[in-house]
């Protein structure tokens, strides 16, 4: 959630998905914890021969501690499956985290590759160069009719799930957002949370991803995403022009008490403080909040969050005093002394 | 309750409304039913009912074919369909291979479509036909060196190495007459190019072993024919066998097939195909190797190395193994995932 790139008031980034599966082992729900060890290692090994190894490292998820594991969930490098699940199981990590590469998640492999705003081309690149590479060193389950063969048949085929996340609290705040969801459905685009399928809708985050992964090529694949993302663009500021136009007061009492309360409550728990930061979020976009960087209010989106703030300010007991702490945080950064 | 006409159980219980003497109920049979209809055609109202009939019996069938779909077991990893459809998660690879066609329908309503049009693997991918094949073919392998049938060894071996170095096509041809049978499910397998009736009463190939233990047998092969195989033996392989290019139905006689496995389907030249044969592949793993060494290709070795110490511990479970296929043999099943449950310790 960088926030940079093209139309980054409203595209926050981009994201491409790719499943892959070794063609000597069941899919995980028939591996033994062996089978799972051996595809581990053979992965590892794999990419350990390969160039960019040197760039990246391997996370044992299964022998981290539940801090870290949720500190990787939160900046979306690992999925909360990842940490559900049992066995052997990790992630290769790109130090710039460009991309991670999750092992026996819900297929054995799962490659994502991250971008800044809307960029699924250049995404789509760098994927398919780390998965050529990876398919010298390992063999994919794949047959000519059906694709790349997946453990569930909705990702058979391609593999591919390519994701743009975006902000749209305008569709929210007009009470647009359930009508253009629908739209979407009609033409093969999923809507999801902020961390990815059965996830929460919160901070007015939004996933838009292909529906479909097989009988279309990849190519097409991102045609029809990048399609739907303008059009969501154009929504999102019509309904920010429409509320500025027809609702400025409304707009300005919703920006004006999010701000409040983020610099004066003594407790607040990250889903309240991601519901008001994207309040401030949007009055810094509209130029109703000028003492506040985008920038800021980026970075304060992940720091907040329960395992980023224990990171950063260590380990914490309870809720309640994360919240308080969370709290004393959101004030350093929007209090400026 | 028995059809009016025959032994058969009636399904069909009808109220017959024209009689003259009043209604009446008949209880017929299928075949019955739809010669009761057949014979009123020509009656609009029966004719009606007829369609009826006809739409019944459509959904019988559909009922039918649903409940054998969902029995449909995987050799390679046991899942059957039913299971599939409950979890939503299917079991290996292979799945897509035996379920071919029953998943079309899903494919269908998920994607809109069942054919992959995006990007091939640069190196060919793993087709899970091959690898199922593969695995049979060495678990083949080991029983052949466990009964001293060097000649059939040698033969398998070649195959393996043929399939390895992507020689020998996999589409149209047949391990059976290699391998012995297959089972029934597997029999069963849509798209599956088998040809069960070819095989010459040969013996039943054994336990259909799941991912991980056959992994471990490919250990064990290599373990057992350091162990057994002197260098005269070897030779003696060797010298029987002839490279696979020179392999054509003139090789195979009648004493060839002597012991049931072999039969000419064998050497079908789709067999023989080269679409497959990568120049790479046979660079890297070269087909000039000597011993049974080599037996295993250099990926396996690869692999085995790799994994050595993920499938060790077992090597005592040799003779339990033995004990396994036996009564596989008996079962003349795929045991699936129940085989592996039974096989303590191994989880």
């Amino acid at each position: 959630m960088r926030g940079e790139g093209p139309e980054s008031d409203i595209v926050m980034s981009s994201r491409v998905r790719l499943a892959r599966n070794l063609a000597d082992f069941p899919f995980i729900r028939k591996c033994t914890s062996k089978d799972r060890q051996s595809i581990a290692t053979m992965v590892e090994r794999a990419w350990q021969r390969l160039e960019c190894a040197s760039e990246s490292e391997y996370v044992d998820v299964a022998k981290i501690g539940d801090l870290d594991r949720q500190f990787l969930m939160e900046r979306q490098l690992i999925s909360h499956e990842l940490i559900d699940a049992e066995g052997a199981r990790g992630v290769l990590l790109d130090r710039q985290e460009r991309y991670s590469i999750m092992v026996n998640e819900e297929d054995h492999l799962r490659l994502q590759v991250m971008r800044s705003g809307l960029d699924l081309e250049e995404g789509w690149a760098k994927m398919t160069q780390l998965d050529d590479m990876l398919e010298r060193e390992l063999k994919f389950a794949y047959t000519k009719r059906f694709g790349y063969l997946t453990a569930c048949p909705t990702n058979v085929g391609t593999g591919l799930r390519l994701s743009v996340m975006l902000h749209l609290p305008g569709l929210v705040a007009t009470k647009q957002i359930e009508k253009v969801f629908r739209a979407m459905s009609k033409i093969n685009v999923v809507v999801r949370g902020l961390f990815g399928e059965g996830s929460q809708f919160m901070g007015d985050f939004y996933q838009v991803s292909n529906q479909t992964t097989l009988g279309k090529t990849e190519g097409e694949l991102i045609q029809k995403v990048k399609e739907v993302v303008p059009r969501l663009i154009e929504y999102e500021r019509k309904a920010r022009e429409h509320l500025l136009a027809e609702d400025r007061g409304e707009l300005s009492d919703m920006v004006g008490r999010a701000v409040g309360i983020l610099k004066t409550a003594k407790k607040i728990s990250s889903e309240e403080t991601m519901h008001y930061l994207s309040k401030v979020r949007l009055g810094v976009n509209v130029g109703l909040i000028d003492d506040v960087q985008i920038a800021t209010v980026n970075q304060l989106f992940l720091q907040t969050q329960p395992a980023h703030l224990q990171k950063l300010r260590g380990l914490m007991s309870n809720a309640s005093a994360r919240n308080t702490e969370r709290a004393n945080y959101l004030h350093q950064f929007l209090n400026p002394a | 309750m028995k059809c009016q006409h025959c032994e058969k159980i009636a399904t069909f219980h009808i109220t017959e409304l024209t009689d003259p003497e009043g209604p009446k109920m008949v209880h017929l049979c299928e075949d019955h039913a739809r010669e009761f209809f057949d014979a009123g055609d020509s009656v609009p109202a029966t004719k009606a009912l007829s369609d009826l009939l006809s739409k019944q019996l459509q959904l019988e069938q559909a009922v039918k074919e649903i409940a054998a779909i969902d029995k449909k077991k995987c050799p390679m990893c046991g899942i059957t369909f039913s299971e599939f459809r409950k979890g939503g998660r299917l079991g290996c690879p292979y799945d897509y291979v035996v379920f071919e066609e029953d998943l079309v329908p899903l494919l269908l309503n998920i994607h809109g479509s069942h054919e992959h049009t995006g990007k091939v693997p640069v190196h060919g991918g793993g087709n899970p036909e091959r690898q199922f094949r593969l695995k049979r073919l060495r678990q083949e392998l080991q029983r052949a060196v466990e009964t001293e049938d060097y000649e059939k060894a040698g033969k398998l071996r070649d195959r393996i190495r043929g399939i390895e170095a992507g020689e020998l096509e996999l589409g149209g041809g047949t391990d059976a007459d290699l391998v012995g049978e297959y089972d029934d499910s597997y029999q069963a397998a849509p798209g599956n190019q088998s040809k069960p009736g070819k095989s010459k009463g040969g013996k039943k190939s054994g336990g259909g072993k799941g991912f991980g233990e056959s992994a471990e047998d490919d250990l064990d092969d290599d373990e057992f024919l350091d162990d057994s195989l002197n260098d005269e033996e070897l030779e003696q392989v060797d010298m029987d066998d002839e490279d696979l290019d020179d392999l054509d139905d003139g090789d195979l006689d009648d004493d060839d097939l002597d012991d049931g496995d072999l039969d000419d389907d064998d050497l079908d030249e789709d067999d023989l195909d080269d679409e497959d044969l990568d120049d790479e592949d046979l660079d890297d793993e070269g087909l000039d190797d000597e011993d049974l060494d080599d037996v295993l290709g250099e990926d396996e070795l690869e692999d085995e190395e790799l994994n050595s110490d993920e499938f060790d511990g077992d090597d005592d479970d040799g003779d339990e193994d033995e004990d396994d296929e036996d009564e596989d043999d008996q079962d003349d099943d795929f045991p699936g995932e129940d085989y592996r449950g039974g096989k303590g310790g191994k989880r």
